[in-house]
């Protein structure tokens, strides 16, 4: 259960969110969506604990991801590139972040086998495709096998195969009771993933409710998001 | 919860290759040299690579920023004692390797203040190799008050109250 | 060439570099009277002319910055650990390697002997209100020998950063080694063939009461040193136009 509630950031004199609240159930896929530059991302960091909160709180399981111990074991993110210094191996970057949490070494490969990055264990990051980046990032992710994911733009990068096989992963993983909430502007892969959307636009929350309401009166996903966010394009 | 942090900490230093090419190139340097003034450089470098590194996936893994920033304290005190210890008796200085340490924390410091590792690169060694120098040429009472003169006791003042500065400011902003 | 000077213009640190360039000689010539005085007073003063170009040394690494970061931005990531670097982008746009290389040589000695020339001007300046005529101007050959210094030095880092791709190695390197006592000179004391590595040879240029091993004539110093630098920009180029980007 992710509950945001009444947040409001500004950086610098723009105002980046404005009173946004909502919440992602567990059992069930909620998607994220918003415009480039709508709020997404810095309300993900908020919840992650990255950036600061001025106003309102963004909750975990009814705590602050910076109150959780061992923060791995109960969440998973994923946010842009895969987060490794570019000259550590794959596996040399999971292992430190193993021992962070105190996870067991054998969950490193694990992950990376749970990711396909096994033959690539060895590969220094800076050597990753955009793809594998994304992978290695999840691998990351999923390392403390946590019941709630954040994810901001997880099939970024990820060829049809690997879409596929994200969009598979995060249906399994809510079918078994986990919170996942991702970010995302691709609408028709979206659609088919999703149960529960949130709409943001200007750091407001334009829309949100179960896939069939915020579609409701709408041809698609996609014609539902153009016109709540004004038409402009994702 | 910090026995972790500050293991996965020493792990990931150690695991990167630029902190072994630094502590090499050092030892390296107090060995030809044989002296303190220039080498060390390689300590402000070491405190850098700390200081500026993978810093999102740090706080992801350790989210409360107190625990990260001691966890960091100590991980480069752990790997910079080796190399300080060396250097100083390569260059027959013994009893500067405490010193040598603190300045590899003070970069580390200052480094994730400033957050580009080219930029704190460059101002620290900038201050340590020129700045300093020049000035206590200039004001050679100076030498009792900056951070930079081979002294334990004014390194000790400066690297406490750098790293508190920065444990207060990197708790209050945005990673 | 514009489109290099541009990129040039809108980066901060080559903003430093051109501002620590452009200030530190003078500021030098004037925190540092008190000393010359005592000096001259003293009559250990070799050469007296040497007085004035000597405080240039540090500024060089107003130089060295700007020859670090030229290259150094094209390598640096847009984020932590993630993002894209600069180089695919001017390698999209400018694809041939070798003309590419010659741009950037071209806008930076540009840059960066604008800069010499300014610096002279103005230490001098500075050097003959501070001192009168007690400091004698250096003839216009010595001057043109630090400026080429100036250049060469430039030269030098931007060499070095090309191998590197980073800014680190080479700054932190540069500037240990534009410390008061220059790790060369340290090195001159271990072996004379240190004499001739490329900041302490071509500091002949210009400077005529140096403490070094040999003394070269500043034509031969100035040729010792371009060499240097030649050889460095021709592996350093080269590797550049066969690597990956």
């Amino acid at each position: 259960m992710i509950s945001i509630e009444h947040l409001s950031k500004s950086k610098g004199r723009t105002r980046v969110l404005h009173d946004v609240s909502f919440t992602a159930r567990p059992g069930r896929v909620t998607g994220f969506l918003g415009p480039n530059g709508a709020g997404k991302t810095t309300t993900l960091r908020i919840l992650l604990g990255l950036d600061r909160t001025p106003t309102g709180h963004a909750r975990i399981h009814g705590h602050r991801y910076a109150d959780l111990p061992r923060p791995l074991t109960r969440v998973g993110a994923l946010l842009d590139g895969s987060g490794a210094h570019p000259a550590r191996t794959c596996r040399g970057h999971l292992h430190w972040l193993a021992l962070s949490n105190g996870l067991p070494r054998a969950r490193v490969d694990e992950v990376l086998e749970l990711t396909g990055l096994a033959p690539a264990a060895r590969t220094r990051t800076r050597r990753l495709s955009l793809g594998q980046g994304r992978r290695l990032g999840l691998a990351a992710a999923l390392l403390g096998d946590p019941g709630t994911l954040i994810l901001d733009e997880p099939v970024n990068g990820l060829d049809p195969a690997g879409i596929v096989w994200m969009r598979e992963l995060l249906r399994a993983r809510a079918a078994r009771g986990d919170t996942v909430l991702l970010s995302s502007h691709l609408m028709t892969e979206l659609s088919a993933t999703v149960d529960d959307v949130v709409v943001i636009d200007h750091g407001r929350i334009a829309a949100q409710g179960t896939l069939g309401e915020v579609t409701a009166g709408h041809a698609s996903l996609e014609a539902a998001f153009l016109t709540l966010t004004g038409g402009r394009a994702a | 919860m910090i026995t972790a942090a500050v293991r996965a900490e020493t792990g990931r230093l150690l695991t990167l290759p630029a902190v072994w090419l630094t502590a090499a190139v050092t030892l390296v340097a107090a060995g030809l040299l044989r002296e303190l003034d220039h080498t060390q450089a390689g300590l402000l470098v070491l405190g850098t690579l700390a200081g500026t590194t993978e810093v999102r996936t740090t706080l992801l893994a350790v989210p409360r920023r107190g625990t990260a920033a001691t966890a960091r304290a100590v991980a480069v005190t752990l790997a910079a004692t080796p190399v300080s210890a060396g250097a100083a008796l390569l260059a027959d200085r013994a009893g500067a390797a405490a010193y040598l340490v603190m300045t590899a924390l003070l970069a580390t410091g200052v480094s994730s203040l400033i957050r580009h590792p080219a930029a704190s690169a460059g101002l620290l060694t900038g201050w340590y190799m020129i700045a300093g120098p020049v000035l206590r040429a200039l004001v050679p009472a100076s030498a009792g008050w900056l951070p930079d003169a081979l002294r334990t006791g004014p390194a000790l003042v400066w690297t406490i109250a750098v790293l508190a500065v920065a444990a207060v400011v990197l708790s209050r902003r945005d990673a | 060439m514009s489109a290099e000077l541009r990129k040039l213009a809108g980066l901060p640190g080559a903003w430093a570099g051109l501002l620590i360039g452009l200030l530190a000689g003078p500021l030098l010539v004037v925190l540092n009277a008190p000393a010359v005085r005592r000096a001259l007073a003293d009559g250990t003063v070799t050469d007296r002319a040497d007085l004035g170009l000597q405080h240039l040394g540090l500024a060089l690494i107003g130089a060295t910055v700007l020859g670090v970061v030229t290259i150094s931005s094209e390598y640096t990531r847009a984020r932590d650990d993630t993002g894209s670097r600069q180089v695919s982008a001017t390698l999209l746009a400018t694809p041939r390697r070798v003309r590419l290389l010659g741009v950037k040589t071209a806008a930076l000695v540009l840059v960066v002997a604008g800069q010499g020339v300014l610096a002279t001007i103005l230490t001098l300046a500075v050097t003959a209100v501070v001192h009168g005529t007690a400091v004698p101007a250096p003839g216009w050959g010595r001057c043109a020998g630090a400026v080429l210094f100036w250049v060469l030095t430039a030269l030098l880092a931007y060499a070095f950063t090309i191998v590197t791709r980073s800014g680190i190695v080479p700054l932190v390197l540069f500037l240990v080694n534009s410390s008061v006592v220059s790790v060369s000179y340290l090195l001159t004391k271990l072996t004379p063939a240190a004499a001739y590595l490329p900041d302490i040879v071509g500091a002949h240029m210009f400077l005529h009461g140096m403490d070094s091993p040999v003394h070269p004539p500043p034509l031969v110093a100035g040729l010792i040193m371009t060499a240097w630098v030649a050889v460095l920009l021709a592996a350093a180029g080269t590797l550049f136009v066969r690597r990956d980007a």
